[in-house]
């Protein structure tokens, strides 16, 4: 049970590499946090930092209220699952549990029950006497996490646990994981840049790109208030629909410019607008592909041609496209819609995204 | 003797496989297998099959000096070697005797210090590339140079120890190193440990440098100490590239005389039995003793060898 906070975290590698820049985050206890984020965006390196094993270059660190900056990894009371499970191959998997306790020189029977049951919850019982190089992809994560948990450590880190896994496995280990961390009931910190992993398992999500933290939020605000473009784009799949647009402020009264319509905004957005002072300017349009319907030919509808169509069972995705811009609408299934049909599709103006075009802010925030 | 026996072995396995080879089609990667074969074989064929048979039918014969030819002489060899050894004729019990130590030396100094060498310069300590150059130094230049280098040092008069010793007013432990039946085996040992570590440093450091990173930062969370890092991971990890160091080692204690050689000359009780075997050649006359010399150091190789194996099995099974 630790809390943890990371203040104006810094890192730099030789030759001038920044992998992450000001990072701030409060980790609650017992909390769920999830970093994700597109390659080589820092998650590793955050993790690293915090279980002990990469230098803090500048910034500080604490758990609970200490400040560990400078305390060995061994003294952290965490444990880390690594990526490859990094299990040790010439010992048993009991060993392979067993280890880290008797180098804190844990009792044998009291070293023995928590890796039984370690074992049991993950269970992997009948698989104690064997090495980790007869065991198959699945069965040495959960190893890998026995060792972690028989640990009892304050906070779980997880390297991209699962991403070794094929889709059926990874779904299953998914739920496990979720119900580790009810059972456990520490905090953990995962790390894994697959977003759905990221909605269904955090607490809070920490969004991140270039070693900048983008936002930081609960799976359902980052999806229903993403705080920029990139979020927006990166949060959600498909991906979320882009276009250029003008917002236009005359009187007090704002509207958008989009393809040839103007659209009025609802009051929702007026005051918001109003109060925060927002110019007119040209702007990103954001919209999911579940926040356009197809529907009949009216005033506010625009015709488009269905490019692909792609019938995923309960619902299927079109792509199509408006002036040169690429859109994907998710709608449920149906036959009738084929390439090359036109179709007319209206936006849920009420669930659009606006964000600004330079700076990629949402202008709600 | 050793080394043609392992050749031997992987000889035979190739030629196992030039004869599946003609018994399917022939095509060119196949044509291309044969040729690259072809020199090895026939090598071994005149260099290991024929001379070591030569050798075993030599042990069995002795020279007739005045009319130059061989004659079959039974095990009379053998019984002068077994002899010689018993009584120390000629030094050669100490040979023996000092062929064993070579081994002891080899497989129980030399391979374990290389070891914690090759660990302790795996932690990146300051200057572990120099460390690492120096040590490897003895292997890139001439022995002949690197053993007068060494004599040099250990000279009586004006010798680098000596003079050392002097100068902090240690005169009474100045001596004539190599020259003096109590220090010269010592020193040729200490030689043999200087100028063998930097082969296997540099093979045992390769295999810890490839152990992955993250097993080690495991142990490292785990709470691991360098010490235990070293008992529980890396000697583990390594194992296999343990015992192949080992094993040379242990066969090329048998084939010991340069050293000896070069250092003392063999004087002084640091001869070796391979250093009587050249002995013997060089003398001119008996083949038929330093034949069945040699045979003799094959077959108590070969048995020395296949123990040292047999415990390094036992190891490797339980890690792998
Ligand atoms: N040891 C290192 N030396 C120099 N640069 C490094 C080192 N480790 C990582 N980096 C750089 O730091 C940045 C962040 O790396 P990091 O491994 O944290 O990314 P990541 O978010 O975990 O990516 P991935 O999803 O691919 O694992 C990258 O640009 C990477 O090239
Ligand atoms: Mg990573």
């Amino acid at each position: 049970m630790a809390s943890i906070t990371l203040k104006n975290i810094y890192k730099k590698y030789d030759h001038d590499v920044t992998a992450v820049e000001d990072l701030n985050l409060e980790i609650k206890d017992k909390e769920f946090i999830v970093l994700v984020g597109p390659s080589g965006c820092g998650k590793t390196t955050t993790l690293r930092m915090v279980a002990g094993l990469e230098e803090i270059t500048q910034g500080e660190l604490y758990i609970e209220e200490r400040k560990v900056n400078d305390v060995a990894p061994k003294d952290r009371d965490i444990a880390m699952v690594f990526q490859n499970y990094a299990l040790y191959p010439h010992m048993t998997v009991y060993d392979n549990m067993a280890f880290g306790l008797k180098i804190r020189k844990m009792s044998k029977e009291e070293i023995n029950d928590r890796v039984i049951n370690a074992a049991k919850i993950l269970g992997i019982e009948e698989y104690l006497k064997r090495k980790p190089r007869a065991l198959s992809g699945g069965q040495r994560q959960r190893v890998a996490i026995g060792r972690a948990i028989v640990r009892d450590p304050k906070v779980f880190l997880m390297d991209e646990p699962l991403s070794n896994l094929d889709a059926k496995l990874r779904n299953e280990m998914r739920t496990e994981i979720l119900k580790l961390h009810k059972r456990l009931n520490t905090t953990f910190i995962y790390v894994t840049h697959d977003q759905t992993e990221a909605m269904t398992l955090g607490d809070r999500i920490v969004i991140m790109k270039d070693g900048v933290v983008h936002q930081v939020d609960t799976p359902q605000n980052v999806y229903e208030n993403p705080s920029n473009v990139f979020v927006a784009g990166f949060i959600g799949t498909p991906q979320m629909n882009f276009f250029e647009a003008e917002l236009k402020c005359e009187d007090d009264n704002y509207f958008v410019l989009f393809n040839g319509h103007t659209i009025n905004l609802s009051k929702e957005y007026i005051e918001k607008f109003k109060s925060q002072n927002v110019k007119s300017q040209l702007i990103t349009l954001g919209v999911r592909p579940e926040c356009i319907t197809i529907t009949d030919k009216s005033q506010d509808s625009y015709e488009v041609n269905v490019d692909v169509s792609e019938l995923m069972g309960n619902e299927m995705l079109i792509h199509s496209r408006i002036n040169d811009n690429k859109i994907i609408i998710r709608s449920e299934t149906r036959y009738d819609i084929k390439t090359d049909h036109k179709i007319n599709i209206s936006l849920k103006w009420d669930k659009i995204h606006m964000f600004n075009k330079e700076t990629g802010i949402n202008l709600k925030m | 003797m050793i080394l043609s026996d392992i050749s031997k072995i992987e000889n035979k396995n190739k030629d196992k496989k030039a004869i599946d080879v003609k018994s399917h089609k022939l095509n060119k990667s196949k044509l291309f297998i044969i040729i690259m074969l072809a020199w090895p074989v026939a090598h071994w064929l005149v260099f290991t099959l024929f001379m070591n048979l030569q050798t075993l039918v030599y042990s069995f014969q002795r020279l007739n000096r005045f009319t130059g030819k061989m004659r079959f002489a039974g095990t009379e060899n053998y019984m002068e070697l077994f002899e010689k050894i018993i009584n120390n004729t000629a030094s050669y019990g100490i040979a023996f005797r000092n062929t064993f130590l070579w081994l002891g030396l080899n497989v129980l100094v030399i391979v374990p210090l290389s070891l914690v060498v090759a660990y302790v310069l795996s932690k990146k300590i300051p200057f572990h590339r120099f460390f690492n150059a120096v040590l490897f130094i003895p292997n890139i230049i001439s022995i002949v140079i690197l053993t007068m280098v060494w004599s040099f040092a250990w000279a009586p008069n004006q010798g680098l120890v000596n003079e050392l010793l002097t100068r902090l007013g240690l005169e009474h432990l100045t001596r004539v190193w190599l020259g003096d039946p109590k220090s010269a085996l010592i020193n040729v040992f200490v030689y043999c440990v200087w100028a063998g570590i930097g082969f296997n440093n540099l093979i045992l450091s390769g295999a810890i440098a490839k152990i992955p990173k993250e097993i080690l930062e495991s142990a490292e969370l785990d709470g691991i100490s360098n010490w235990q890092e070293f008992i529980h991971i890396v000697i583990p990890s390594v194992w296999p590239t343990i015992c192949t160091v080992t094993i040379l080692g242990a066969t090329a204690a048998f084939r010991v005389f340069l050293h000896p050689q070069l250092l003392t000359n063999g004087q002084y009780g640091t001869s070796t039995i391979a250093l009587k075997v050249v002995e013997e050649v060089l003398a001119g006359g008996s083949y038929g003793l330093a034949s069945a010399a040699g045979i003799t150091m094959a077959v108590l190789g070969y048995i020395a060898v296949s123990i040292i194996k047999k415990f390094l099995d036992k190891r490797e099974k339980e890690w792998s």
